[in-house]
C-alpha cells in the first residue's frame, strides 16, 4: 500500500489500485446497476402502491400494529416496524430504501457465496439472485417482507459457513438481526425459519447448544405474528369449503398455457397471473425452468467439500419448490391441513417460499459457469462475464423500468390527509377516537385512478392512522375467499338493510361511529351494496372521498364500545415484542461488551457462544 | 495464435449479441404499444376490487 519506507510501484498508485480492485468490485456495481434498472420509476418521488405494497408518509403507531387490534393481525410486525422507523425516516424514503435494500442485499449476498470464483461466476450469481421471476412476481404483488426474507437467505448461508468454521459452536451475531428482518410477516417468518435450520444449523454443523440458540432466535423472530394471531383468536380453522376455495385460488399456477410445474421450476408460479410479466408467458418461462433445473443438476454434481452444504441448500430448494408443486398438485391436501391445523392456512400461497431455492440455484449455476469457463483466457472471459451478467435480464426484460411502469411511484391525494384531520378533530371532541372507522366500499382492494388504475390493498386505513374496519374478504378470479374477521358479516348485514337510517343504526351497534366513503371510477363500477348511502353528518366532501359521522353517533354512549384487550393478551404480546426487539438489541450489546473487554467474550473472535 | 483470434472473434460475437439482444428486449418491453405493455391495466372495471386473477 505504499507505506513508509516502501518504494511506490505503479500498481500501488491510486489509479493502479482502482484497476486492480475493479474486477472484485464488478459484482457489487452490477448489483446496484441492475437494482436501479429494475426499480426505475419506483425510485422517483412518490409512493409505490401495488397489491399488498401500501406505504404512506407517516404510518401511525397503533395498538393494532402491536397485534392488539380487533381485526386479524395480518400486518404484524411489518406495519409497526415501519411505523416506528418512519418516525425517523420519512415513509417515502423508507419504502425506497427497503425495496432497493432487498434487491441489493440479495444480489450482494449471492455473489459473496462464490467469493473466490472468477468474475464471470460472481456476476452470474449476483444477476440471477436479483433478477428472476420470484423477485418479479413478489415485487409486483407487494410482498416486501417476503423479499426481505429472500434477501437474508444468502447472508444466513454465509453465517452458516462462519459457524462451520467455528466447529458449530458460537452462533454468529449477524444471525439474530437477519432473522428479525426476515420475519416481518408470517410467510417471511416461515422462509427464515427454514433457512435458520438448513442454511445455518445444518450447514454450520451446529452443536446442541447452538441448536438451542437457533431455536430461540427462530421463536423470537416469529413471536410477534404468532402471538398476535393466537391472542386475537385469528389462528382458527376455517371450514372445509372455505379452505378448499382458498387452497385452489392460491395454488401455484402458470400464466396462460404454461404448465404450473414449468412456472415453479422457473422460480415463478405465483397464483396471481396478473402479476406475471408478459415475458414469462412464453419461451422465456421454459428457458428459466431449464436454467434452474440445470443449476440444480450442477449443484448435485458440484465437486469438492462440503457435501453437507450442497445437501442443505438442496433441501431448502426442495422445501420451496416442493411446497409450490404440492399446492398445484394437491390443493385438497393443503386445504385439509388448513382445516385440521390452526394457522395451517399460512401455507396456502404455495409459491411464496419458492425463493428458498435461489441459494441452490446460485451455487449450482456457479458450478456450471465455473466448469464452462475454466479453459477460457482473455476476451472469452469478458464475453462469458457479459453473458453471465445479462442472461437473467435477457430472459426477463420487462422487469426493467419498474416492471415496465407497473411499479410507478404516485402522489397520494391530499384529500386523505384532510380526511384524517377531520376525523381526528371530530372524534377527539366527541370522545369517539377508539371507535373504528368503517371504510367503504367494503372490499379489500381498490384500483384508484390516482394510482393509474393499478390494484392495491385499500390504503385508507393506513392513511387515516386510527382503528379501521375493512373487509378482509378476498375475491380472486370471481371466487370469494371468506375473511376471518367476525365483524365482516355483521357489517355486510348492516349494509344490506333497506334504508340509510337502518344501516347507520346497525353500524353504530356494531361499534362504528364514522365512515370513509372512497370515490372514483373503480368505486362507481363496484356493486352498490358495497358502499350504499348512510344517514349521518358529512365532515368532508371531496371528489376522492367523503367522511361521515353516522346519524346518532354524538358520543361514546351512542356507539357500542370495542372490547378492551385482556391483561393476558397484552402481556403475551408484550413478551413477544420484547423477544423480537432482543434480536436487534442483544447483538449490539454483545458487540459493546466485546469492545469493552467485559467477561464472556469468545476465545477466538469475541463472538458470544450460543 | 489462430485459435486465439477465432476465440476472440467468437467471444466478441457472443458477448456482443447477448448484450445487444438484452438491450433491445429491455427497450422494446418499455416502449411497446399500450395494449401490448405489461403495465397496461385497462382491465374490465368490474375486476378492480379483485385481489387477482388465476
Amino acid at each position: 500500500m505504499g507505506g513508509a519506507g516502501q518504494p511506490s510501484t505503479p500498481a500501488a498508485r491510486p489509479s493502479g489500485r482502482f484497476l486492480l480492485r475493479l474486477p472484485h468490485a464488478l459484482p457489487d456495481l452490477l448489483v446496484v446497476g441492475l437494482a436501479l434498472l429494475l426499480l426505475g420509476p419506483a425510485l422517483l418521488p412518490g409512493y409505490v402502491l401495488s397489491y399488498d405494497l401500501v406505504w404512506v408518509r407517516d404510518l401511525a403507531v397503533t395498538t393494532a400494529g402491536w397485534g392488539l387490534g380487533d381485526g386479524v393481525p395480518r400486518a404484524v410486525p411489518s406495519d409497526q416496524v415501519v411505523a416506528l422507523l418512519d418516525e425517523v425516516v420519512p415513509g417515502m424514503l423508507l419504502q425506497k430504501v427497503v425495496l432497493l435494500g432487498a434487491l441489493v442485499g440479495a444480489g450482494c449476498g449471492a455473489h459473496r457465496l462464490v467469493r473466490t470464483s472468477p468474475p464471470a461466476v460472481r456476476l452470474a450469481a449476483a444477476a440471477v439472485a436479483l433478477w428472476n421471476p420470484f423477485v418479479a412476481e413478489r415485487l409486483l404483488l407487494g410482498h416486501w417482507p417476503v423479499l426481505l426474507a429472500y434477501a437474508a437467505l444468502p447472508w444466513l448461508l454465509l453465517a452458516g459457513r462462519a459457524l462451520r468454521e467455528r466447529g458449530g459452536a458460537g452462533l454468529p451475531l449477524v444471525v439474530a438481526p437477519l432473522a428479525a428482518v426476515g420475519a416481518l410477516s408470517a410467510s417471511a417468518g416461515l422462509t427464515t425459519t427454514v433457512a435458520l435450520v438448513l442454511l445455518v444449523g445444518v450447514v454450520g454443523g451446529a452443536t446442541r447448544r447452538t441448536w438451542g440458540a437457533l431455536g430461540l432466535v427462530a421463536v423470537a423472530a416469529n413471536a410477534p405474528w404468532v402471538v398476535a394471531g393466537l391472542a386475537a383468536g385469528a389462528v382458527t380453522r376455517p371450514d372445509a369449503g372455505a379452505a378448499r376455495v382458498a387452497a385452489e385460488v392460491f395454488a401455484a399456477r402458470g400464466p396462460g398455457d404454461l404448465p404450473a410445474p414449468v412456472a415453479v421450476l422457473g422460480l415463478g408460479g405465483v397464483w396471481n397471473t396478473a402479476t406475471v410479466p408478459d415475458s414469462l408467458t412464453g419461451p422465456r418461462a421454459w428457458a428459466w425452468a431449464v436454467l434452474v433445473v440445470a443449476a440444480l443438476v450442477g449443484l448435485a454434481l458440484r465437486s469438492g467439500p462440503p457435501r453437507r452444504e450442497s445437501a442443505a441448500v438442496g433441501a431448502a430448494a426442495a422445501v420451496g419448490l416442493g411446497l409450490a408443486l404440492l399446492s398445484w398438485a394437491a390443493p385438497g391436501l393443503l386445504a385439509a391441513v388448513a382445516t385440521a391445523v390452526p394457522g395451517g392456512g399460512v401455507l396456502r400461497d404455495g409459491s411464496r417460499l419458492v425463493g428458498l431455492a435461489v441459494p441452490a440455484v446460485v451455487l449450482g449455476l456457479a458450478a456450471l459457469v465455473t466448469a464452462a469457463t475454466r479453459a477460457l483466457r482473455g476476451p472469452p472471459v469478458v464475453a462469458a462475464s457479459v453473458v453471465a451478467a445479462l442472461l437473467p435480464v435477457l430472459l426477463l426484460p420487462d422487469l426493467a423500468g419498474g416492471a415496465a411502469g407497473r411499479l410507478e411511484a404516485v402522489a397520494i391525494p391530499g384529500a386523505y390527509g384532510e380526511a384524517r384531520d377531520a376525523l381526528r378533530a371530530d372524534a377527539a371532541a366527541r370522545d369517539l377516537a377508539d371507535r373504528p372507522v368503517l371504510v367503504l366500499p367494503f372490499a379489500s382492494y381498490r384500483a384508484p385512478d390516482w394510482n393509474g388504475g393499478r390494484p392495491v390493498l385499500d390504503p385508507v386505513p393506513r392513511l387515516l392512522g386510527g382503528p379501521a374496519l375493512v373487509s378482509d374478504e378476498l375475491v380472486v378470479a370471481d371466487r370469494v375467499v371468506a375473511g376471518e374477521d367476525p365483524r365482516g358479516p355483521v357489517v355486510r348485514a348492516a349494509l344490506a338493510l333497506d334504508t340509510p337510517e337502518e344501516r347507520s343504526a346497525a353500524l353504530r351497534e356494531a361499534g362504528v361511529a364514522y365512515v370513509v366513503h372512497a370515490r372514483g371510477p373503480d368505486v362507481d363500477a363496484a356493486p352498490e351494496s358495497l358502499a350504499p348511502d348512510l344517514a349521518g353528518t358529512a365532515l368532508l366532501r371531496d371528489e376522492r372521498l367523503d367522511v361521515q359521522r353516522l346519524e346518532g353517533a354524538d358520543g361514546p354512549a351512542d356507539v357500542t364500545a370495542p372490547a378492551p384487550s385482556g391483561a393476558a393478551r397484552v402481556g403475551a404480546v408484550t413478551v413477544a415484542w420484547v423477544l423480537y426487539g432482543g434480536l436487534l438489541v442483544a447483538p449490539a450489546g454483545a458487540v459493546v461488551l466485546r469492545r469493552t473487554g467485559a467477561p464472556g467474550r469468545g476465545p477466538e473472535d469475541g463472538s458470544p457462544r450460543s | 495464435m489462430g485459435t486465439g483470434i477465432i476465440g476472440t472473434l467468437v467471444s466478441l460475437i457472443v458477448g456482443g449479441s447477448v448484450a445487444a439482444v438484452t438491450v433491445v428486449g429491455v427497450v422494446s418491453s418499455q416502449t411497446g404499444a399500450p395494449s401490448e405493455s405489461p403495465g397496461n391495466s385497462s382491465e374490465p372495471a368490474a375486476s378492480v376490487i379483485q385481489y387477482g386473477d388465476n
